[in-house]
């Protein structure tokens, strides 16, 4: 049951080598700089690093990843508190009661709270990876070949459905992910497919080409099309330091606790993300409150619910992406997408073979949640928010200089480029469409996986479509898929239902 | 009457359309096993595309959007995207002969200056910053190789040439 205390601490001292300790400040500092910088995401961030980071030992990539996303979570409260406009989408909580308490020249106070609620959510999320997935992935052991390819058909399905608005845009997106991942030489027959004679496809499109197109181009573009001239005034990010946590502990205590264990199931729920965790934990924070009028007109409990269900989503939507390549959220999805970068492949073997870099990963899930309290407070906010002076017509064309560096020192060629630039105007006109993005990665990440087992099943079978549906964990597995699709057709039946009844009224 | 979004997705999704026909065509001719996965993706992938376009056509995947769609435009800004799209691919077609840190600059400078900023010595402190951010991580720290500069290349051709010529 605990065996996997043991290789958790053995990982520790890993964490404390020089190079991964600069690895995780330079991630944190880097995401605190990218989530304050309203338009910029954690997921931008993540996807113009992982290419910069093939020549460094995996930990390191991936402390700065983990850095970037807890850093860049943090990060978005910054402009949500001073200016009411928030930095990631789940911070559009915080300006709930961050802004108004701004306004009452509380702004100090209130980042401050942000920084300590947004530490304590990460950490309490970086505690449940580490108690959670190991137990959780000795599970996996018991699925074969079919159980795995509805594995694959049950992540992508709830990414699909669950992410944005239009479900049917959502599995659209998820088949252009699953038909991009087919390009290139068949693993089984060696024939090419979809690669019309064009040699750099042999190998299949590159997940990062992809990933750096439909994620760094369409918002750069999307700056240059607003052309904002000016960066923030000095004048609008002044703060004035006063109250102290410390003093006020007893009252942050519950909120913490209730945030955390909500962002803990929100994250490990596939697809539902930091904003959802945000939300509900804002909401229950509320409705227990002895004062839930005082919500929205600037109460620090409300800023406190809001960044630390927030965090807490970051390291749990992590659980079922390394247990069974599933991720919680599209940002967890682009860092599965780095794993899958330096060669670990989510699953048993991920804990088997790199007990190291697994539980290495989530210490510093663990450390760079704390690391948001030294680098997170006073001096660093002036400097974050001296950085959202930076217009975003200069940003723009520097993203998209860094596309090109990350690109091309792939491989040196430009044929990668300037694919990865056709995918940065699709995913434009996906975006100006409303399809949601993460699908498409996840349908590149989860296609081969899902296309190998069916093969394999059906190989085992001689051929016998019905052995996919045999066993009893894929019956559980297909009864999962099947209720997360028809959930559009089960709300709308509900909404009908609801308006029925109102007009008979 | 359609409108401005009605009239985008219906042309993105024949767009689609067409492209699952092509792809299903450009896979016929491989052995049933290769062709089996991707033909059962565009088979599923065409079934959604029609019905995103029934959706289109009457109106219903708009009406998720709210009212954003009401008065929406493909483009926030034509002429600045067209712009950027443009400057961009001129970046990308020379970036190999003139090297990256001059081209980075000038495209820096162009695409600032074409969306209307004017604020000179900001622009010019910020691209050093950057640069010399881009050098000292990629180059010193990462060892990225990057297109080298058009009169580092030159410099080299010549230096090549002189040695030859006293051999």
């Amino acid at each position: 049951m605990f065996d996997f205390v043991e290789p958790l601490f053995n990982a520790l001292p890993l964490v404390f080598e020089l190079e991964n300790l600069i690895g995780m400040v330079v991630g944190v500092t880097a995401g605190m700089i990218v989530g304050s910088l309203p338009g910029l995401t954690a997921t931008l961030a993540i996807a113009v690093l992982i290419p910069l980071t093939f020549s460094l030992q995996p930990l390191v990539a991936l402390g700065m990843m983990a850095g970037i996303y807890n850093g860049a979570m943090y990060g978005g409260a910054v402009p949500a508190i001073l200016l009411k406009i928030p930095g990631t989408p789940p911070s559009i909580v915080t300006t709930f009661d961050g802004y108004p308490m701004g306004q009452q020249g509380r702004a100090a106070y209130a980042l401050k709270i942000a920084c300590w609620s947004s530490a304590i959510g990460g950490v309490i999320s970086a505690i449940s990876l580490m108690l959670f997935a190991p137990p959780l992935v000795k599970l996996t052991l018991l699925f074969g070949p079919a159980e795995y390819f509805w594995v694959a058909m049950f992540g992508l399905s709830s990414i699909a459905i669950l992410l944005g608005k239009d479900p049917v845009k959502g599995i659209i997106a998820a088949c252009l992910g699953l038909l991009f991942g087919t390009v290139g030489s068949d693993v089984v027959t060696g024939h090419q497919r979809l690669t019309w004679d064009f040699k750099y496809l042999i190998d299949g499109i590159d997940l990062l080409v992809i990933l750096t197109g439909l994620y760094a181009i369409p918002p750069a573009i999307q700056m240059l099309e607003k052309a904002v001239l000016k960066g923030f005034t000095a004048a609008s990010l002044k703060l004035n330091p006063e109250d102290s946590i410390l003093n006020n502990l007893s009252s942050f205590i519950p909120v913490w606790l209730r945030g955390g264990i909500i962002g803990i199931i929100v994250g490990i729920l596939p697809a539902t993300g930091g904003s959802m965790a945000a939300f509900i934990s804002y909401n229950e924070t509320k409705r227990v409150s002895k004062e839930p009028q005082t919500f929205g007109e600037g109460n620090p409990l409300g800023v406190a619910a809001a960044e630390c269900g927030n965090n807490a989503d970051n390291a749990a939507a992590m659980i079922p992406a390394l247990v069974l390549g599933v991720p919680g959220s599209g940002v967890a999805a682009v860092i599965l997408a780095g794993l899958l970068v330096h060669g670990l492949q989510p699953g048993p073997s991920l804990f088997r073979d790199t007990p190291d870099i697994v539980y290495g990963f989530m210490w510093q899930m663990f450390f760079t949640s704390i690391l948001l309290i030294a680098f997170g407070g006073q001096i660093a906010i002036r400097l974050f928010a001296q950085v959202m002076r930076l217009p975003q017509t200069l940003l723009a064309p520097m993203i998209l200089c860094l596309t090109f560096v990350g690109i091309y020192s792939l491989g040196n060629n430009m044929f990668e480029v300037w694919l990865m630039f056709g995918f940065g105007l699709f995913g434009y006109v996906l975006n100006r469409l409303n399809f949601p993005l993460a699908p498409i990665v996840l349908g590149l990440i989860l296609g081969g996986m899902a296309e190998h087992n069916l093969r394999l099943s059906l190989l085992l079978s001689q051929g016998d479509w019905g052995s996919l549906f045999q066993n009893r964990l894929s019956q559980i597995l297909i009864v999962l898929t099947l209720t997360i699709l028809s959930m559009p057709l089960l709300g709308m039946i509900r909404r009908k239902i609801k308006k029925q009844s109102t007009s008979e009224r | 009457m359609f409108s401005s979004y009605q009239k985008t997705e219906i042309v993105v999704c024949i767009f689609l359309l067409g492209c699952c026909l092509f792809a299903f065509i450009s896979i016929r001719h491989l052995p049933t096993d290769a062709k089996m996965f991707p033909n059962l993706i565009l088979a599923v992938m065409s079934l959604f595309v029609g019905v995103a376009l029934i959706r289109a056509v009457m109106g219903i995947s708009q009406k998720t959007q709210g009212a954003k769609a009401a008065d929406w435009h493909f483009f926030a800004n034509p002429k600045r995207f067209i712009i950027s799209v443009i400057v961009f691919s001129i970046y990308l077609l020379s970036i190999e002969s003139v090297g990256f840190f001059t081209s980075s600059g000038l495209l820096i400078i162009c695409m600032a200056t074409f969306v209307g900023y004017r604020n000179y010595l900001h622009l010019t402190l910020s691209l050093i910053g950057f640069l010399a951010f881009v050098y000292l991580v990629f180059i010193l720290v990462f060892e990225r190789p990057l297109p080298k500069e058009f009169f580092l290349a030159a410099t080299d051709t010549c230096h090549i040439a002189l040695v030859r010529y006293h051999v």
